[in-house]
């Protein structure tokens, strides 16, 4: 019973959080929609 | 001793040669301090990651699993949800708004986005990341300096003055650049030497069951959940140890890496799967050593006189000379790569923020970047005096610093992200009372957590939260202080439509890789 409560302590909150992490991070493919950037917001430091 | 030697000084050239290279882009305040906000996504996320953990990663979290068994893992739950909350929370509109407003510091920004003509927020917050930041810093030279002493059993004071001497160098000649790209290589050390650790322990022990019944022969409340409480104590105890994820909406060192991405749609990804799949291997190897580590002792296959030296038991017990100088140099990785992230965000709050913007000092690009280089050198100085000196005031403030930081800025900053509504007003007055809270409460009345022993009504309250830490709490008190301010004053009208338009959603470019599948397939 204790050696699975380890196991499912260490892997129940990190297949949680790889399942948050995969619907935020492909979430503008699932939308179809994202921010909208430009250059400005680039805002890319230019040195001549 | 020659093996780990001869590690450690190749490791300590690597920093050096990386710091000579990024020289060439400390041109302006804006590469000095953020990169240019052209850094590439994989320096800036393992650059968040390696500044987030501390000597707390390879040394602090380890002695707590050693301690207390398998509920110290909550901590670790805390930091992986913090960092996805920090990617979704914070990363991406920080990035939009610091490009629109050509933001450098948390402050720049905060200015910028409130409307604040009174520069009490841009003081506020340099008051805040000087105070907890200074402390910090001070406190990872004194990590590193006992980390080499222990290593080469050189003197602790000599070990801080190295510790601040190899920080100082690399981050004086190459700033933003040489500090993102030695986290990097800090980020590479740190995870190798962390599954190194993790594997050999339990390899020590043939599985993980046999690690798990040794520690339950011992002590069953190593192998439950809660360390044996239940009910209410049980939550309290979860609590206690997840409530790190609102702690990291606010600390400076750790989202000034999100202003500084060349694009803010590489957060989403590939930024968020680079820091929180690096962020859930080295936590649960982090922790399996330490966890691990307490059976191997019983066993009397290492010794251990601190739990914190569990990892450098294991490395010494387990491992040839040369690969042992691996894992102290992934021990000082940690350390080093939190202290120059500080170091830079501590300078940028006097140099940017009091002298160029509160004191109106204008001089070239150049010079701005000088002085910014000049109190890089004078904070290590006083960083290091503290380390040396080992003043109780500093020891306070470090444990203050991260709750100090979190509700100083966390508020606000999640706030001014997601909220339309929030006034200059609204702000000052939270960050202020973030500010003041933070020091009386955790650093004169409770400390790190609510507890009944604190006098009069403050004991009556830390009855009823006890075990809870102050800067959770404190946390939602803010922004509910924030709040209320902000509905009863006004932000300018032109500040709330440049929020609504600038996070109107378009329709997704499609990448490269998805049109040439797209052609590919008619």
């Amino acid at each position: 019973m204790s050696y699975s409560d380890v196991v499912l302590l260490l892997t129940v909150p990190t297949i949680v959080g790889l399942i948050v992490m995969t619907i935020y991070g492909f979430w503008d493919v699932i939308t179809g929609k994202e921010y909208y950037v430009d250059e400005e917001i680039l805002g890319h430091e230019v040195v001549e | 001793m020659n093996g780990v030697l001869a590690g450690i000084v190749i490791y300590l050239i690597i920093l050096m040669a990386i710091g000579a290279w990024a020289k060439r882009y400390t041109r302006t305040e804006a590469e000095y301090f953020i990169g240019g906000r052209k850094v590439h996504v994989l320096a800036a996320t393992l650059s968040d990651k390696a500044s987030d953990f501390s000597g707390w990663l390879m040394l602090g979290y380890p002695g707590q699993a050693f301690s207390k068994g398998l509920g110290a893992f909550w901590a670790g739950i805390g930091c992986f949800f913090g960092t996805l909350a920090d990617y979704i929370f914070i990363g991406p509109r920080l990035r939009i708004y610091a490009g629109k407003f050509k933001a450098i510091t948390v402050p720049d920004y905060l200015e910028a986005r409130l409307r604040d003509d009174t520069k009490l927020i841009r003081i506020l917050g340099a008051i805040i990341i000087l105070v907890f930041m200074t402390a910090y810093v001070s406190a990872q030279f004194t990590a590193g300096g006992k980390a080499l002493s222990e290593v080469f059993k050189i003197d602790v004071s000599t070990g801080i003055i190295i510790t601040m001497v190899v920080v100082l160098i690399y981050v004086l000649v190459g700033g933003f650049f040489a500090v993102v790209w030695t986290d990097v290589i800090q980020a590479l050390f740190m995870i190798s030497a962390l599954i190194l650790s993790a594997v050999i322990a339990i390899s020590a022990l043939g599985s993980l069951e046999n690690a798990v019944s040794i520690i339950e022969s011992v002590d069953p409340n190593k192998v439950h959940p809660f360390h044996g409480a239940v009910g209410l104590s049980a939550l309290i105890f979860a609590i206690g140890y997840a409530s790190w994820i609102v702690g990291y909406l606010g600390q400076p060192h750790i989202i000034t890496r999100y202003m500084s991405v060349d694009d803010p749609r590489k957060l989403r990804r590939p930024g968020i799967f680079i820091s929180g799949i690096w962020t859930a291997i080295v936590l649960i190897c982090a922790f399996l050593s330490g966890f691990v580590g307490f059976a191997l002792a019983q066993k009397g296959l290492v010794s251990v006189d601190d739990p914190e030296k569990i990892i450098p038991a294991i490395a010494v017990a387990f491992m040839p000379s040369w690969l042992a100088g691996f894992i102290i140099a992934g021990i000082l990785a940690a350390i080093m790569s939190t202290a120059d992230s500080q170091l830079l965000v501590a300078s940028s709050a006097i140099s940017r923020d009091l002298i160029h913007k509160v004191g109106g000092v204008e001089l070239s690009q150049k010079w701005m970047v000088n002085i910014g280089r000049v109190f890089v050198v004078i904070l290590s100085l006083i960083a290091c005096y503290y380390a040396l000196s080992g003043s109780k005031l500093v020891y306070a403030m470090v444990a203050t610093a991260w709750g100090g930081l979190a509700v100083g800025f966390g508020p606000i900053v999640t706030l001014s992200l997601w909220w339309k509504r929030v006034t200059k007003w609204g702000g000052i007055v939270g960050m202020a009372y973030g500010l003041i809270s933070e020091i009386v409460l955790e650093a004169v009345i409770y400390g790190w957590e609510f507890n009944p022993k604190a006098p009069g009504v403050f004991g009556a309250i830390g009855a009823v939260l006890n075990g809870v830490p102050v800067f959770f709490v404190n946390f939602f008190i803010t922004m509910f202080v924030i709040v209320v301010v902000s509905l009863v004053t006004k932000p300018p009208k032109d500040i709330v439509e440049l929020h609504e338009k600038l996070f109107i959603k378009v329709a997704r470019e499609k990448s490269q890789a998805e049109h040439v599948s797209d052609f590919l397939r008619k």
